[in-house]
């Protein structure tokens, strides 16, 4: 892990995104719109030394992270993760993806080091109001507003694909 | 996908990953002033890491070495509308991204 020596603080490692399951549903209501975009809290689900896409299997992987989503995260991770899990850490239920973050730490004069937790961002329960039972994690937004963009119009947009789910067990799927 | 890179170690590579960037809060809502690397000065209500993933996709690899060639960013940060995809990254996906606050 690379450190950011003017503040002692180790500096964020890439991020994973476990590649969304997004129902079509979810992208066609988008298609209409000019500028479409769900917001949503994630509460922490883990802190854990694992990273199944830049490390799969390392049980633990060489860096660290903080983990929010579905409980079906895991090292590897194959396959449709939105039929695997069956609950989330997310306000927007329909989604069991998970997204990862680095953690970042503090470092004292004594050399030693603590973790500095994650906080809620403002304005994630209904009606813009603050929702006081998103724990740490962070916060998702799935937009539209890198699309066309610039006065053109807008572009089609294609769901992302599950890893390691064979094209024709998908297309049965979407019957 | 990710964005970033754990080996970034001056400011200049740091600009070349657009997908992260960071806005020193003054409070929660504080929006605006992304930079590439740590703010310099103290941070009221703490730093927030933004990840800004690529909503370009080169229509055929679900992965890549680096888990980065087979995306392509156009994002200018901020949530600001960015260009078209590039012939190479053709297909548009949702663009995802991430706040982070600590």
């Amino acid at each position: 892990m690379s450190r950011d020596k003017r503040h002692g603080r180790t500096l964020p490692e890439p991020v994973g995104n476990q590649y969304p399951k997004m129902k079509p549903s979810t992208v066609l209501a988008h298609a209409g719109l000019a500028q479409a975009a769900i917001r949503f809290g994630c509460s922490t689900v883990s802190i854990q030394r694992l990273d199944p896409i830049v490390q799969p299997g390392s049980t633990p992987s060489s860096h660290l992270h903080q983990i929010v989503g579905g409980n079906a995260f895991n090292a590897t991770m194959e396959g449709d993760i939105g039929e695997q899990a069956t609950c989330t850490t997310c306000a927007f239920v329909e989604d069991f993806s998970n997204y990862w973050t680095a953690v970042m730490y503090f470092k004292h004069p004594n050399g030693s080091y603590k973790r500095v937790p994650q906080y809620p961002n403002a304005q994630l329960g209904t009606e813009g109001k603050n929702a006081d039972d998103i724990n740490g994690g962070m916060t998702i937004y799935y937009t539209q507003k890198d699309l066309g963009g610039n006065g053109k119009p807008l572009k089609k947009v294609t769901a992302f694909k599950p890893v390691g789910v064979a094209a024709s067990t998908r297309a049965a799927r979407l019957r | 996908m990710t964005v970033g890179s754990p080996s970034a170690n001056t400011l200049e590579v740091a600009r070349g990953h657009p997908g992260l960037r960071y806005t020193c809060l003054q409070t929660v809502l504080t929006r605006g002033g992304e930079t590439p690397d740590f703010p310099t000065k103290p941070c009221p209500a703490g730093i927030m890491a933004i990840h800004h993933f690529p909503a370009c996709w080169d229509g055929k690899n679900l992965d890549s070495p680096d888990h980065q060639s087979h995306m392509y960013s156009t994002t200018k940060g901020a949530f600001q509308e960015a260009g078209p995809c590039p012939d190479s990254h053709p297909v548009r996906v949702p663009q995802v991204a991430y706040e982070t606050m600590v």
